[in-house]
């Protein structure tokens, strides 16, 4: 009877330890999925303008990110201008 | 290779070489062009003196020198510093000013120019960044730990050219560009429509323009800019401070716009030190980021 009540009792710990385990690995696995969430790009040749006249850009203004940061309170809004020119140019120097 | 300026250079613009990049103003009154422009000089050649790594008559390196023992440093040095700390506090660390051993480890020394072409010897090559938290700065007094070297290299130019900017428009009362490489700062008003800014990283690379607003500042980080090493195993300059190694190149690009260039250089350079997580930092911020095979990712209301 008492071996009997062991490996009842082991068998439910295994099966509790065994449901936690695959529990944690999902929560990882769908953690690491949202964390790579610029799977959403789209390919942009060599103008960025071009890509989004020809309705082909999926920026992740809507799709990709959280509005509700603090972060956008004093963030400059910035407007598109006219392609190819410009006053200075910021790249990677 | 460093930022390559294309563009005209009309009567309202100065430029000249700096730092192994571009400094360039563009100011809103072009009678007052050669005055900002001997403004900046003075100012850049300031903060060179301060905080060049390169110079072993710079404050910095003297700090560097002092053996763990506190120094006195300069009002400049300690703005310079402070705000190197502040963008290692509000990154969480992946913008870290202690790594300056490790890019010397893999064969950043000296001005880049002078790099261009260097391969680094594979066998001495890790080099985990001190904690930046380890380096005390009290007010003005400075206290570099014993062996570590300092790096200011990601915050001081975009510091030097929000402090530029703000200098030229408060005794010049004219609009001001600023910009250094891929840092641009802007201060006073901004010109009718706001400054037009080309946001496009090597020639060729997928590109755009957008407005500023005045006071606004735009960055940035690369992680095939200032590139060496050898065929194979490239490095860049943007180091990962927990591993001493340049970060993965999950990106390839990421600009991004704040109120202050040091905000936005910070941002942008901790963008690609997380790589695949920087969407997350960048949540709410004006960014555009580019991958490694040219797709891009806007956020926060980049323009399209």
């Amino acid at each position: 009877m008492d071996r009997d009540t062991g490996l009842s009792r082991t068998t439910t710990i295994t099966g509790a330890l065994v449901v936690a385990s695959l529990s944690g690995t999902l929560a990882i696995g769908l953690v690491a999925r949202d964390a790579e969430s610029p799977g959403t790009t789209t390919s942009t040749p060599t103008d960025d303008a071009s890509s989004s006249t020809g309705g082909a850009t999926t920026g992740s203004d809507t799709d990709g990110e959280s509005e509700s940061s603090g972060s956008t309170s004093n963030s400059p809004t910035l407007s598109p201008g006219d392609d190819g020119s410009g006053q200075a140019t910021s790249g990677g120097s | 290779m460093p930022l390559a300026e294309t563009l005209p250079v009309g009567p309202d613009t100065a430029q000249w070489s700096v730092w192994g990049t571009v400094a360039r103003i563009v100011v809103t009154d072009p009678a007052l062009l050669a005055e900002a422009a001997m403004m900046v000089r003075a100012e850049l050649s300031a903060v060179d003196a301060a905080c060049s790594r390169f110079r072993p008559d710079s404050e910095l390196s003297a700090a560097c020198r002092a053996g763990g023992r506190p120094v006195t440093v300069s009002p400049l040095l300690a703005d310079l510093l402070g705000a190197a700390l502040e963008a290692a506090r509000t990154s969480d660390g992946d913008v870290d000013p202690t790594v300056g051993a490790a890019l010397c480890g893999l064969g950043y020394d000296r001005d880049f120019a002078a790099i261009t072409g260097r391969t680094a010897t594979s066998a001495v090559r890790v080099f985990p960044a001190p904690d930046w938290r380890a380096v005390r700065l009290d007010d003005r007094a400075l206290t570099v730990p014993h062996g570590v070297l300092l790096d200011l290299g990601a915050t001081a130019k975009a510091a030097a050219a929000d402090r530029a900017a703000v200098l030229v428009a408060d005794r010049l009362g004219t609009g001001v560009l600023v910009a250094l490489g891929g840092d641009i700062a802007t201060a006073g008003p901004a010109p009718a429509g706001g400054w037009r800014v080309l946001v496009q990283d090597r020639p060729g690379d997928p590109r755009c323009t957008v407005r500023l607003p005045g006071g606004a500042a735009l960055a940035t980080s690369s992680t095939v800019a200032r590139a060496w090493g050898a065929p194979g195993d490239p490095l860049h300059h943007i180091l990962d401070p927990r591993t001493g190694r340049p970060a993965s190149r999950v990106w390839r690009t990421v600009s991004v716009a704040a109120p202050s260039c040091l905000r936005a250089n910070t941002l942008s350079t901790a963008a690609v030190v997380r790589g695949h997580s920087a969407p997350r930092l960048l949540a709410g911020v004006p960014a555009r980021l580019v991958t490694a095979t040219g797709e891009i990712l806007r956020l926060g209301r980049w323009p399209a």
